[in-house]
């Protein structure tokens, strides 16, 4: 209960930062180019700050099977999808993808590991070819 | 003339164009990141030395194709393949889920199909008649058509209105980053100069409908050993087709929605199954099944967006102005071919225009058969295990967004944007009315800032958002939609209150 | 155990990457042989636009005249600031060009402090089409010369409303310059595109349109054409008089063409530029550009410097007014 209250709190608190930090933004701006955004701005404001005192003033229900944030599991994912991206602007495209299909694949696997290891490069290898080779498309690296 | 058409379209030749054009059109619109105006422009060059008949021949069975195509990343991977195709997986994978992928995917094919022709009949036999409608929209019109598009937000939020609210306005102001589609100035790039491009569509997407469910699903591999697994029946598709032969209502209200809105410029594929999804579920007495897999949202969503091929092309062939950005290529093709598209077409070139739309319908068939036959075998790759499934369809994502702008940065938002996505949808933000926001935010916005220009040329910068005929009609529809939803956003309070069970809730 | 054999895995994978990214071998020669490999072409706008089918009709023409095999990519974004910006970092070497557009890239880096590249750091190769920028008004609007479009805007000040594509862009300063020429106030509506404008403008929700000329000559039977750019009347226009014809000091035009970064060494820009001449010379080319509404140009690297610059001197203080 006290958790889900907070998280509310929170996000509501965060869409507010969000309308602030575009609010002041805009400033400068032309007219034409501020009056849509700035506009925007005002509304989240007034929708996140309901939002606030909505989550304060009433608590909303607990619901049935109500997860934390981030499980144990997704975590270590996160972190390999974030090293993904930053591999491709050091070793490349085709290099980051094979890694990240082998380790990516032994993360989740619980069975026949070198089956879907190699099973999960090869696609990978595959897609990249037909969008290098017949789609054309400029993978940075190899 | 007749004899010319019937003899063009029996030219094997053609009918290679065709079928071939069709196919490869299903596999493109398949790949996300990878759009049917992207095919259809990576074709074009293709086209310079071809005739001009099997040349549009081609490239129309590229644009339907694709269009499907992009159904079946969205059934099978919650993945829109292109952006007509967002409305797809909001039942589409959902019955994937629910082991029904091929029931999805023949759904997806039969309602296409029935689109397609329907968008093709009205090209074939009302296309100058409706083309002026197109010339009816002007600044105030969009402006008007964007916010009543923001009132299908009330279906798209599964839980709290207020959530989806501020999830549309978040994608609003997403829409904004980059240079001032009116003001010309920079905005929210922090000094940094790439995001003078702002974000596209198709990276957001990407991130926030695919990687999110990539999440959920290594997420809930605790508990289910396997992700997915693919019920097998014999005669699925034969009972599909069955089904949706039985309303006829719904795929035609879905098409005649698509058809307006590809007429309409600037108002594409996406817009067009968002707001026939948005019918459908107001309009089903069972509207709380939607978003768990309905076979209607899937019609709704798939019969539009092929009916808005047909009716994109109606402007374009009329007046020369695309309705759709693939018909803008189209028009490119055409304009190689040193024919220009505009009033006189039909008079000058009738044999070529009429090979062409009839050549259109039948690639409509086309396309069904393939798909139709296809469903089974495409079905089964959810049958691979979700270790290999999933960092593949990781692999899909990044390569998608780079293709679509060939940009490093976009690999990067799709994953930022991905994760905060899945953190998003946990505290109950839909990706929904974010995406919502991202398409509509552009027409929105340069509706707003041309009217007010409009407005000061004229002496008062509001009157003119409010006197026109169609503004009116668009400002009545908005209520109205705004109305009945808050009816049934305070009548399913109402039920949440009194606590009863989900079943007796259907019969109301 | 299962910790054990995953870093095995890693490691194997780390390894087999390091032997893959050694294989990378660098190649790096002089410019005597250029070019000695695959060169892209990037159009900084989306595919199947004017840039792009620009692109696709020199592209087999210009893998013959290099030898090399040539790759069309696109960078869109922020009317080409984005893809510019990406070009101006890349390795003055010459396999990496651009399609640029003027007034595009001198408007750029003068209307937005945070565009990431500079006019000077574009090395242009060759100018290769120019669209003359043409105002027109429906035939119904009774509006049959420029004396009588200045006139009606003189009796109401500000209040004749004009199509254009883009603030700070090529038809928003042709509005200005055209403004201050004939001494009138008009308004100036931007659209997102030709598609856009265009069906605003027969929509009757603007009075005037400022257009290329490829799109004027498909509407050409539903228009009044007033005045057009260029130095001398069009093929196409022949009833239709030049902005200069008419006194106006002004040429409003928008001008493609291709460029390297800057400090690409001078026999690699002759070659390139050797090679887009050569092609912009093709009779058959230049029928196709004159059917479509364009004007061929056949401008080298150091005839489109001085343009650039010409154009720059004269649009610099007409931005500055707008700003």
């Amino acid at each position: 209960m006290r958790r889900r209250l907070n998280r509310e709190i929170g996000v509501s608190l965060f869409f507010l930062g969000i309308a602030v930090i575009a609010f002041i933004q805009v400033e400068g701006l032309n007219r034409m180019s501020a009056v849509f955004p700035r506009t925007l701005a005002v509304i989240l404001l007034v929708l996140s700050g309901i939002l606030l005192v909505q989550s304060l003033v009433r608590p909303p229900e607990k619901k049935k099977g109500e997860t934390p944030l981030a499980s144990s599991r997704i975590l270590p994912f996160l972190l390999i999808l974030v090293l993904y991206a930053v591999l491709i602007a050091g070793l490349g495209f085709l290099i980051a993808t094979i890694l990240f299909a082998g380790v990516g694949t032994w993360y989740l696997c619980d069975r026949n590991k070198i089956r879907a290891i190699i099973g999960s490069i090869l696609l990978g290898i595959l897609f990249y070819a037909l969008f290098r080779f017949v789609f054309l498309v400029p993978f940075p690296g190899i | 003339m007749w004899e010319t058409v019937l003899s063009a379209l029996m030219d094997p030749v053609n009918a290679l164009f065709l079928v071939g054009g069709v196919a490869g059109g299903i596999v493109v619109g398949a790949l996300p990141g990878l759009t049917a105006t992207m095919a259809l422009a990576l074709m074009l060059p293709f086209t310079f030395s071809m005739s001009p008949e099997p040349a549009l021949i081609m490239l129309g069975g590229i644009y339907i194709g694709a269009i499907y195509g992009g159904s079946i990343s969205a059934i099978l991977i919650n993945t829109p393949g292109t952006p007509s195709s967002i409305a797809t997986t909001f039942d589409g994978y959902p019955m994937t889920r629910q082991g029904k992928p091929e029931q999805a995917l023949v759904t997806a094919a039969f309602s296409s199909g029935i689109g397609g022709v329907l968008g093709g009949l009205t090209l074939l036999f009302l296309s100058p008649a409706l083309a002026d409608l197109a010339l009816q929209f002007g600044p105030p019109e969009f402006f008007w058509v964007a916010i009543f598009g923001l009132t299908i937000i009330a279906t798209l939020s599964a839980g709290s209105l207020l959530k989806g609210m501020i999830g549309g306005c978040l994608g609003l102001m997403l829409s904004t980053v980059g240079i001032a589609p009116i003001g010309g100035e920079s905005r929210f790039t922090f000094g940094f100069s790439p995001l003078q491009g702002g974000l596209d569509l198709v990276v957001m997407l990407i991130g926030l409908f695919c990687i999110p469910e990539v999440l959920a699903m290594v997420d809930r591999k605790r508990v289910a050993k396997q992700g997915l697994a693919l019920k097998r029946e014999k005669g699925v598709a034969g009972g599909v087709i069955k089904k949706l032969v039985r309303q006829p209502l719904l795929l035609l209200r879905s098409s005649i929605v698509g058809i307006i809105t590809g007429i309409i410029p600037g108002a594409g594929g996406n817009i067009a199954s968002l707001l026939s999804y948005d019918l459908a579920v107001r309009f089903d007495k069972k509207h709380k099944d939607y978003g768990k897999g309905r076979m209607e949202g899937v019609v709704a969503s798939e019969a539009s967006n092929n009916a808005e091929v047909g009716g994109s092309l109606v402007p374009l062939l009329s007046l020369g102005i695309p309705g759709a950005a693939p018909a803008a290529v189209l028009m490119g093709a055409l304009l190689i071919q040193g024919i220009t598209p505009g009033p006189d077409l039909y008079t000058r070139y009738p044999d070529l225009v009429y090979t062409f739309i009839i050549a259109f319908i039948i690639a409509n068939f086309v396309m069904f058969v393939m798909a139709f036959y296809g469903a089974r075998y495409v079905a089964r790759m959810i049958d691979l295990p979700a270790d290999v499934l999933l960092p593949m369809i990781v692999m899909l994502t990044v390569i998608g967004s780079f293709a679509i702008r060939n940009s490093y940065l976009d690999v990067c938002m799709m994953l930022g944007f991905g994760i905060a996505g899945y953190f998003l949808k946990k505290v109950g933000f839909e990706p929904g009315p974010i995406v919502l926001g991202i398409i509509l935010g552009p027409i929105a916005e340069t509706g707003l800032a041309q009217s007010m220009l409009l407005g000061q040329a004229e002496g008062g910068v509001w009157q003119i958002f409010f006197t026109r005929p169609i503004t009116l009609v668009l400002i009545v529809l908005s209520l109205i939609s705004l109305l009945s939803a808050v009816y049934i956003q305070t009548s399913r309070a109402g039920w949440k209150a009194g606590r009863r069970d989900a079943e007796t809730c259907d019969a109301d | 155990m299962v910790k054990r054999k995953g870093i095995l895995w890693l490691s194997l994978f780390l390894l087999a990457a390091s032997v893959l990214a050694g294989c990378k071998a660098s190649s790096s020669t002089g410019d005597a042989d250029f070019p000695n490999r695959q060169l892209t072409y990037m159009i900084p706008f989306e595919a199947g636009g004017q840039s792009d089918i620009e692109a696709r009709r020199q592209h087999k023409h210009l893998e013959k005249e290099l030898g090399q095999p040539v790759v069309i990519t696109y960078k869109p974004g922020g009317g080409g600031s984005v893809g510019w910006t990406e070009m101006v970092n890349k390795k003055p070497d010459g396999y990496y060009m651009a399609g640029i557009n003027i007034p595009h890239i001198i408007l750029q880096p003068m209307s937005n402090e945070d565009t990431g590249y500079k006019t000077d750091q574009i090395q242009p190769v060759a100018l290769f089409q120019s669209t003359p920028i043409g105002l027109a008004v429906k035939k119904e609007s009774g509006i049959r010369s420029m004396k009588d479009f200045v006139q009606k805007s003189k009796e109401d000040p500000g209040k004749v409303t004009v199509a254009g594509s883009g603030t700070f862009s090529g038809h928003h300063l042709a509005l200005q310059q055209l403004e201050q020429q004939a001494e009138m106030k008009l308004k100036y509506v931007p659209f997102t595109g030709a598609a856009t404008q265009v069906q605003a403008f027969l929509g009757g929700n603007t009075d005037a349109i400022l257009a290329n000329s490829s799109d004027l000559l498909k509407y050409k039977d539903r228009l009044n054409i007033l005045a057009i750019g260029g130095e001398k009347k069009l093929g196409f226009f022949p009833d239709t008089p030049t902005f200069k014809e008419l006194g106006y000091a002004m040429n409003p035009t928008i001008d493609r063409g291709v460029g390297v970064p800057k400090g690409t060494p001078e026999a690699v820009v002759e070659r390139l530029e050797q090679a887009f001449l050569q092609i912009a010379k093709d009779q058959k080319i230049q029928q196709q550009m004159k059917k479509e509404g364009f004007l061929p140009l056949e401008m080298g690297a150091k005839e489109s410097e001085q343009y650039i610059e010409q154009r720059k001197k004269e649009l610099e203080p007409v931005l500055q007014e707008l700003k």
